[in-house]
């Protein structure tokens, strides 16, 4: 092993790539537009937000007949608004109901809400997000519009996968066709640098797609999260290895460039749609559900869901990031196997 | 071992087509072996075997005293394929660089030194989807040399090169010849074969005939290299 000529492959591959103004559109471009078009959905799809209120204001009776309860006004305009979903609930059930993802919001007023208020003493409806601690704040709607945007910032990294399979599966078939595989393996170069040399070339295009994607779900669609970026990156790092060698050992099962492409709908969409981006695993049939738990991108969708919204480290999402090394390390094996096969 | 390529009983089959069959072959050290043959024969075989791109099915071959395949040899065997094999997307000079430096020849001197051998020092910085076929092919031959390999194996290095460049480079095998470089080269014009030291016929696989152009000729009792090769070809008819 020489990292030396790992390092001369990383170099021709990003060389390549950033001279074909296609790919590197598809790259950081593409991401962006279905980043765009997802927060555009996300804000005006059905799916209410589940927000639990526990009532506990006692409200102020007024004389002659009068009970005056700001809590029970607040609630009645959350009811009415049609993109939340509102249910009375005990204080104990809260904490539980959130973990288990029930409910996304707990907003607790207090006893003395109306009175507090009444007084000018500043009272303050407590709130509890799915996961985080407790934390307290007078915006209420600025909250759960931010839960509806912490949704949409759990995916930000998965548009960036298919288009680095798909460029890793093409380049990978290229260089068989070209013939300069066979002139690449004539060199000192050995197998398992090549892989190496393709997972680094396509890693730099990766995290940079990354980082793009963020910057845009951040700054472009006003995202909130409390993520740990390390955290985002390491994920990414570790979809990358999957990607790149999920590309290396379709490409041989493809002689052209448009068959490399027809594996999308084979291989991309059913992750797309079952992994939990577009609705929750466990909303799904049981045997979709069987079938979302075979696939990468659902674990790398629950990790970054835990990163970005639940502001998880390293040790709560390690079971997640274990088995996603786990489908990289078993691509990197297909992918090493194929590229043994090309001596004949 | 003296011989830089020794071959015994190499074979090489694809399913049930015997590509190489029983194949015994000597190349003396700064010789310049020509390699004949109609289409398919097993040229570009044999050579595949050679460089380590194929396993032998049967039969064992040494080059440079090492049994291939070898990944050691990589680095002192240069191989030009029968087809372009380059980068299309990468200008001339970066193909070149490139592999020289997979090779561990990285010095930007030397990549100039082969670009001025096969006369593209002009076209260096051009993509070489953009040249024009010969052109291509001194991409491919200077692919080749950039990493100064004690051995050269050419699969029809001269094809679509222009007489006046196909007359340099014969020129320049000689010159590395002389300096002790093995080269081991196929073709398919005759006045290239009689260019070479040596020249060895091949048919279905097997080396038919092996000697001087004059031994060849004499073999097949034929005036010219070329009608011996139609009696050494036609001979498969009557065998
Ligand atoms: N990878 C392969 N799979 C199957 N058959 C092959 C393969 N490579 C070569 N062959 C067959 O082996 C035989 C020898 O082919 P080879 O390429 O060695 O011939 P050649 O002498 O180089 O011919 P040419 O002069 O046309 O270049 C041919 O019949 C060819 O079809
Ligand atoms: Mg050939």
């Amino acid at each position: 092993m020489q990292p030396e000529r790992v390092l001369i492959l990383a170099r021709r591959i990003v060389q390549q790539i950033r001279r074909d103004h296609r790919s590197v559109g598809l790259i950081f471009f593409v991401p962006m537009l279905v980043m765009g078009l997802l927060g555009f959905i996300l804000r005006i799809q059905a799916s209410p937000i589940e927000v639990g209120v526990v009532i506990e204001d006692e409200g102020v009776r007024l004389p002659p007949n009068l009970h005056l309860s700001a809590a029970e006004e607040l609630v009645k305009t959350l009811r009415e608004n049609d993109r939340l979903r509102v249910r009375s609930i005990e204080r104990e059930e809260a904490e539980s109901e959130l973990r288990d993802g029930s409910l996304e919001v707990v907003l607790i007023f207090p006893a003395e809400l109306t009175r507090g208020l009444l007084q000018g003493s500043g009272a303050q409806i407590q709130i509890l997000l799915e996961g985080s601690n407790p934390g307290q704040s007078g915006a209420i709607l600025a909250t759960l519009s931010a839960t509806l945007s912490q949704r949409l910032a759990s995916i930000a990294p998965s548009p960036g996968g298919p288009s680095i399979f798909l460029l890793t599966g093409v380049s990978f078939l290229r260089e068989r066709a070209q013939g300069t595989m066979e002139r690449l393996l004539a060199t000192p170069i050995s197998r398992a640098e090549i892989v190496l040399g393709y997972m680094l070339g396509f890693g730099v295009f990766a995290l940079l797609q990354s980082a793009v994607i963020l910057l845009f779900t951040i700054f472009v669609l006003r995202i909130h999260y409390v993520g740990n970026l390390a955290l985002v990156f390491l994920l990414e790092a570790i979809l990358t290895v999957g990607a790149v060698n999920l590309g290396i050992f379709l490409s041989t099962y493809a002689r052209t460039e448009l068959q490399v492409v027809q594996f999308i709908p084979l291989v991309i969409v059913p992750q797309a749609l079952l992994s939990g981006i577009l609705l929750p695993v466990k909303d799904l049939p049981g045997f979709l559900q069987a079938i979302a738990y075979l696939m990468p991108l659902t674990y790398a969708n629950r990790a970054m869901t835990g990163v970005m919204i639940k502001s998880f480290g390293l040790g709560q999402v390690a079971p997640d990031l274990a088995i996603l090394l786990a489908f990289a390390v078993g691509a990197l094996l297909l992918s090493a196997t194929t590229l043994r096969r090309e001596i004949v | 071992m003296a011989a830089v390529i020794e071959t015994h009983r190499l074979s090489k089959a694809f399913g049930s087509l015997e590509a190489v069959r029983g194949l015994d072959l000597a190349v003396r050290p700064g010789e310049i072996y020509g390699l004949l043959g109609p289409n398919g024969s097993g040229k570009t075989t044999l050579m595949r075997l050679l460089v380590g791109l194929a396993k032998p099915d049967g039969g064992e071959a040494w080059v440079l005293g090492r049994r291939v395949p070898d990944r050691r040899l990589f680095a002192e065997v240069g191989y030009m394929t029968q087809a372009e094999a380059l980068y299309p997307d990468l200008t001339a000079g970066e193909n070149i660089a490139f592999f020289g430096a997979l090779n561990g020849v990285s010095s930007r001197q030397r990549v100039e030194e082969v670009l001025q051998l096969v006369e593209l020092t002009e076209r260096a910085a051009d993509l070489v989807g953009t040249l024009s076929g010969g052109l291509r092919r001194r991409v491919s031959l200077a692919c080749a040399l950039v990493h100064r390999p004690r051995l050269l194996i050419l699969d029809e290095p001269t094809v679509g090169i222009d007489p006046q460049l196909r007359v340099a480079f014969w020129a320049h095998f000689r010159r590395l010849a002389q300096e002790g470089v093995t080269i081991l080269v196929s073709s398919h014009v005759m006045d290239e074969a009689e260019r070479c030291d040596r020249l060895g016929f091949m048919r279905e696989g097997r080396l038919l005939a092996e000697g001087t152009t004059e031994e060849l000729k004499r073999q097949a009792g034929a005036t010219d290299l070329e009608q011996a090769f139609l009696r050494f070809a036609e001979g498969s008819d009557a065998a």
